[in-house]
């Protein structure tokens, strides 16, 4: 009995065995009722979870399906953004967004002969309608690449868009194309030396595209430069102009933000087409050897850059406290050193006060000032404002300046204005920016940055002497020198130097390079320009000169008088008191300026 | 009762399982969707980086500077041209005595309104009146319904120049054909009555000519 009634209350139970029916009804027993009781409110509670559960189920679908989707529609929102691939090399952009560079879908043709022939193709037909279509190749070649029966052979590498929808129109069976990526530079050789080119698998072989070749790679924003292809494009358009007209050997030109040293135009010439850095204009009648063409000029030249350098000396002087505005130096008679003779090119020959020195260009008193102030101060002045080391920048190619291990007193003479030592053209604009925007060092740059940010620079020189820096080049446009550099409205200062070249140890006396290193306005500089011409030659329009204030000063005045609006630089009457007052030196007040 | 309750349950199982199918099959249609969306947007992409890079081509200063040589001719700014603010920029001089044409055109809004003969310009015109005439101003503004200031304008016109040429073909109540006027007025009339979808320029072209 217990054991038949304990089969029936296992829930195992087999169903065909069937339990010996109860003897008696089972009443009574309190603790039976007591556990069905339990079974059941169990039963009931599991029932309800089950139906609550599947009721939220049904509420929800009723939701999606009868009250158009509830909330779900704000999913869409979050799902991840359809966008290509990221190209094997980012972009490069100037300044505003123009393309300097990109990546573009460049698919060879190639040709499946044994396919053409099996589809039945003239292979003549095709062969004259390919050529049709691909002007550079022969139709006799390609129909014997076409009959070759090889399975994959290379028509044509590099196919524009336009010659890639061309031939698919043609409908020739056999042909296809392999996708391949080329980098393409929309805008040539307008700023070759600073995009740099690559090479056939796209690697970065010169310029930005190998000095930053690392940040270039799987990198889907486009890399903003500080370029603004406006300018370069002016900048490149005198310098064409300037080597035109007085039959140069090349030019280069720099304008570089003197408040955060990012360079916003750099010009080499000659320049070859990024595109196809080996390749040589068809259209140039004397073809330039391609070395020179790629030689970055601005980075990579190593110049004795003249009298530019005594914006150096003067500053150094002023800056030291040997020297001020008021004092002067004996300029009357040539300095005769070792087997030197430094004499003035244009000689007042009398005793010269430091502005004077510096208006004049004359290498005696400059002279004078460098040994007064001694080596020491000289080499550490010149190593602070980083002319002895090589300039840090985005490029691979820069030159490491060449000076006298040994600072000898003649050293010291020639060095004051600017021989005996070669810097380049980076170098220079560097420092002088330095020296204009209130002494303070900024590393130049070739990307942009963030707008009204300044980069941490290190103080060089006193703000003082800055000040008296800008006087004193605003002078030499003034009455000076760069008197043809002077641009109405944008106050130009600056300073000429006119060097002859050194060749295994002598200088050359026809073979000049001049050049104009100035910043705009002076009176609270913006932007320091650079220009300099490689061996110009004197034209009617010059009277026979192929001196810096013939040749580049002028081009400099027009590039500026370009170049400002775009900048915005806002014309200034430079008459008015506030602009006399700043750039106003005392001690000149009342003296009699000779012309130059 | 069990029974009601399980049909109950059952036809909510039932109904349940084919909303949920009827989700599954429209979630998948807008995943396709989605994806052939965004397959679009990728070639989309690619497309306006092409075509990007061949406006910068186009865009190449040095080309830009030789379009403007043979085109444009525009000069580059002169540092008086700029000027700081606002303040600086030096008043207009006080501008000629006004055309005869543009002055005359305030007195026009009216004229839609004012009933046939009686408007005086009108009356000037060596049309004689063979049926009642819609003045001028009226047809123009029927012509140009959107552009009721140029439709003043050219009825200003046509009041002004007696009549046109020809009668209005496209409006039901036609003017009638007066004696031919000067070139101009001619060809004022033509450009100002003849065609069916007037445009603008054309009218302002007209204008130009007309003086």
């Amino acid at each position: 009995m217990l054991a038949a009634q304990r089969l029936d209350d296992n829930p195992c139970r087999p169903r065909h065995f069937k339990p010996p029916p109860p003897c008696a009804p089972v009443v009574g027993d309190e603790r039976a009722n007591q556990l069905l009781e339990t079974c059941r409110t169990r039963l009931l509670a599991a029932a309800a979870l089950f139906a609550f559960v599947f009721l939220v189920v049904v509420l929800r679908l009723t939701e999606i399906v009868l009250l158009a989707g509830g909330a779900a529609e704000s999913h869409i929102g979050r799902l991840p953004q359809a966008a290509p691939p990221p190209p094997a090399r980012a972009d490069i952009t100037d300044r505003n967004g123009a393309l300097l560079a990109t990546m573009l879908p460049k698919p060879s043709l190639f040709a499946n002969s044994k396919a053409l022939l099996a589809a039945g193709q003239d292979p003549e037909e095709a062969a004259v309608k390919l050529a049709a279509v691909l002007p550079e190749k022969p139709a006799a070649e390609i129909r014997a690449k076409l009959v070759s029966g090889k399975s994959f052979v290379y028509l044509k590498r590099s196919l524009t868009p336009r010659q890639q929808y061309a031939i698919n129109r043609l409908g020739i069976p056999g042909l296809d194309f392999t996708p391949e990526e080329r980098r393409f530079y929309p805008y040539g050789d307008l700023a070759a030396h600073v995009v740099g080119y690559c090479g056939i698998d796209n690697e970065g072989l010169a310029g930005v595209e190998r000095g930053l070749d690392g940040a270039m790679k799987g990198r889907s924003e486009p890399l903003e430069l500080s370029l603004d292809a406006r300018v370069q494009f002016i900048l490149r358009e005198e310098l064409t102009r300037v080597v035109g007209e007085f039959g140069a050997k090349g030019a280069a030109g720099i304008i570089m933000d003197v408040q955060t040293g990012e360079i916003i135009a750099m010009v080499s010439l000659p320049d070859f087409d990024p595109n196809r850095p080996g390749g040589t204009d068809p259209a140039d009648k004397t073809p330039v050897e391609v070395s020179e063409r790629i030689f970055n000029k601005i980075t990579l030249g190593d110049y004795e850059m003249g009298s530019v350098f005594k914006i150096f000396n003067t500053a150094m002087a002023l800056d030291s406290g040997v020297t001020s505005l008021t004092k002067g130096y004996d300029a009357s008679h040539p300095i005769h050193i070792g087997r030197f003779t430094i004499e003035d090119y244009h000689g007042k020959h009398r005793w010269l006060s430091v502005p004077e020195i510096f208006m004049y260009s004359s290498n005696i008193g400059s002279a004078h000032m460098a040994v007064d102030a001694g080596a020491e101060r000289q080499r550490a002045f010149l190593a602070r404002l980083g002319l002895l080391k090589q300039v840090p920048i985005e490029l691979d190619e820069v030159a490491r300046p060449h000076y006298p291990a040994v600072w000898r007193p003649v050293n010291v003479m020639t060095i004051a204005y600017g021989h005996g030592i070669a810097v380049s053209p980076l170098h220079l604009i560097t420092a002088v920016s330095a020296i204009v925007n209130g002494g303070v060092l900024h590393p130049p740059t070739l990307r942009k940055l963030p707008p009204g940010a300044v980069p941490p620079g290190e103080q060089v020189m006193s703000p003082k002497t800055s000040e008296q820096m800008r006087k004193l080049m605003r002078l030499v446009v003034e009455f000076g020198t760069a008197k043809l550099a002077a641009a109405p409205g944008y106050v130009v200062g600056g300073k000429t130097g006119t060097a002859e070249k050194n060749s295994g140890g002598r200088y050359l006396e026809k073979k000049l390079l001049s050049s104009f290193i100035g910043a705009f306005p002076i009176q609270e500089p913006r932007y320091a320009i650079l220009t300099l011409v490689d061996e110009p030659h004197g034209t009617k329009e010059s009277h026979g000169y192929a001196t810096a204030g013939w040749t580049v000063a002028p081009a400099t005045s027009r590039i500026i008088q370009r170049i400002a609006p775009i900048l915005g630089v806002a014309p200034v009457d430079e008459a008015s008191p506030a602009i006399t007052r700043a750039l106003t030196i005392e001690s000149m007040q009342g003296k009699r300026i000779e012309s130059y | 009762m069990i029974r009601l309750a399980s049909l109950f349950w059952l036809a909510l199982v039932c109904a349940t399982g084919f909303a949920t199918f009827k989700v599954k099959y429209a979630v998948q249609d807008i995943e396709e969707e989605l994806n052939r969306v965004r397959k679009q947007t990728v070639i989309e992409h690619q497309e306006i980086h092409l075509l990007r890079a061949e406006w910068t081509t186009l865009n190449q200063p040095e080309r830009l500077a030789d379009l403007n040589r043979r085109i444009l001719s525009l000069a580059a700014m002169a540092p008086k041209q700029l000027q700081h603010t606002v303040e600086d920029v030096p008043l207009r001089p006080i501008p000629a005595p006004p055309d005869t044409l543009i002055a005359a055109a305030p007195v026009v809004p009216a004229a839609p309104a004012v009933p046939e003969p009686a408007e005086p310009r009108l009356a000037a015109s060596e049309a004689p009146p063979a049926r009642p005439e819609k003045p001028l101003a009226a047809i123009a503004a029927a012509l140009m319904p959107v552009k009721p200031a140029a439709a003043a304008q050219l009825a200003v016109n046509g009041a002004q120049n007696p009549a046109p040429e020809k009668p209005v073909a496209a409006t039901p109540a036609t003017v009638k054909s007066a004696p031919v006027k000067p070139a101009a007025t001619v060809q004022l009339a033509k450009t100002g009555t003849s065609r069916t979808a007037p445009s603008i320029d054309r009218l302002f072209a007209a204008i130009a000519e007309g003086r």
